[in-house]
């Protein structure tokens, strides 16, 4: 195996490097920011609306990404609007994320004790307020380590843009392989920047998992 | 709409759901084949036995499964060896699920207290009644839902298939869109289809869940 050939491919292999992170940049806020909103609406809002979005959410996670995709890129087109691999890439890992994100959020607020809300509806604050200032501060040594793991899976699913045509670590190295004929050589050094990428990542969520769980969370303790 | 497009082409389609799920199977049971091994190893072998099973699990774990596909499908053509690519998709998945199954495997028979293990040695059970009758049937438990979960998501990784030409359902439906260009009509039975396969598997998984539950 000899990887010299690789040397003149470096600077489109680190722009490649760039819009992977980009992508996956892009997508954890967009998803972050729907997840939340989704994970309010259910906590907060009534039966209805709980259901119509649970069956929102389970259906985002029921479809493979790469089908997701497809739908933003093509199935839009169909529409007249069309969008470019990129903005599709980002909508498509966004409200794929939002659909994961909410879940860990949600869970992660239920999770606190009953009494915190009570608590501060009883001095007149806003079920909101409740939830946004009270309930997640509190939830957050839950939430840190689960959205660190899921950023980890982000990472490697941006590859799924392949499909798209967005040059991209994984579309970059398919370029470089069928240019040089070289696959093995090409595609497992792309493994080794994804990996870079992610393994200091994960070894990084036992370490805040344990620091942040000495702050610890409010438990439902009846006789203290 | 023009569903004939989807009416027609049933017979191919349904022979691309048959392929995704063999090829899931496949993937979902020789995984967990790779994944007890794996753990086993990772939980009583010395060190120097440990390391290549680490990096195993490792690797497979921090780079994405389409990377890992398109090694193993191209890679051999530099030998002039060729897969095809339900072959390379079914070998693929089984390597990856095994990787991430380890850790569930793993942290399942750690679930166990030790306590547990004392109490069996001190009635006298032998270490391999000690481990099918009283660690793995709580490990199991304890893995369960996590496990099921991992099992879903082989069905929908398998979507990965159409990039290297396995013959699943993705690849056969985008196919046919390629041919006709009824993309709306065939995205949306795309989608009723993994939402349908996923609805029975959780279906499947809530009844064996609460058979578990039972037998205690």
């Amino acid at each position: 195996m000899d990887f010299a050939f690789l040397f003149p491919y470096i600077p489109l292999l680190a722009k490649a490097t760039l819009t992977t992170i980009a992508l996956s940049i892009a997508s954890l806020i967009g998803g972050g920011l729907l997840g939340l909103t989704i994970a309010l609406a259910r906590v907060l809002g009534g039966q209805g609306t709980n259901a119509v979005l649970a069956v929102v959410v389970d259906v985002v996670r029921m479809v493979p990404l790469l089908v997701q995709l497809l739908i933003w890129y093509l199935g839009l087109n169909a529409f007249g609007i069309r969008l470019d691999p990129f903005a599709a890439s980002v909508i498509a890992l966004s409200v794929n994320a939002s659909g994961f994100i909410s879940e860990i959020v949600r869970g992660a607020v239920l999770s606190i004790a009953r009494g915190q809300r009570e608590a501060a509806l009883s001095v007149g604050l806003t079920p909101i307020f409740s939830v946004l200032n009270i309930e997640i501060p509190q939830a957050i040594p839950a939430i840190t380590p689960a959205l660190i793991g899921y950023y980890i899976g982000l990472i490697k699913d941006t590859s799924i843009a392949y499909i798209v045509g967005l040059l991209e670590l994984t579309r970059m190295g398919s370029y470089i392989a069928n240019e040089k004929f070289r696959p093995i050589e090409t595609f497992i050094v792309v493994a080794a920047i994804y990996f870079m990428l992610c393994f200091p990542l994960s070894r990084l969520v036992p370490l805040i998992d344990r620091r942040m769980r000495q702050v610890g969370l409010a438990q439902e303790k009846l006789f203290v | 709409m023009y569903l004939r497009v989807i009416s027609q082409n049933l017979p191919y389609f349904l022979g691309g759901l048959l392929t995704t799920i063999e090829v899931a199977l496949f993937g979902a049971v020789a995984g967990l084949l790779i994944a007890v091994i794996t753990a086993s190893v990772r939980l009583s072998a010395p060190p120097l036995l440990k390391a290549p099973f680490i990096a195993y699990v490792e690797a497979f774990r921090n780079t994405p499964l389409l990377v890992q596909a398109l090694i193993l499908f191209f890679g051999p053509t530099e030998f002039r060896l060729h897969f095809d690519g339900f072959q390379t998709l079914a070998v693929v998945l089984a390597l990856n699920t095994g990787a991430y199954m380890s850790e569930i495997i793993r942290g399942g028979l750690q679930s166990v207290p030790r306590g547990q293990l004392e109490a069996a040695a001190s009635i006298g059970l032998s270490g391999r009644r000690t481990f099918t009758e009283i660690v793995l049937p709580q490990a199991i438990r304890a893995v369960y839902p996590a496990m099921s979960n991992q099992f879903i998501a082989v069905v929908l990784a398998s979507s990965i298939g159409v990039i290297i030409g396995a013959g699943e359902l993705t690849s056969r439906v985008l196919e046919v869109n390629s041919r006709t260009f009824r993309t709306t009509e065939l995205l949306l039975f795309l989608t009723v289809a993994y939402v349908a396969l996923a609805l029975s598997m959780t279906t499947v998984i809530r009844v064996v869940g609460r058979r578990l539950e039972r037998a205690y």
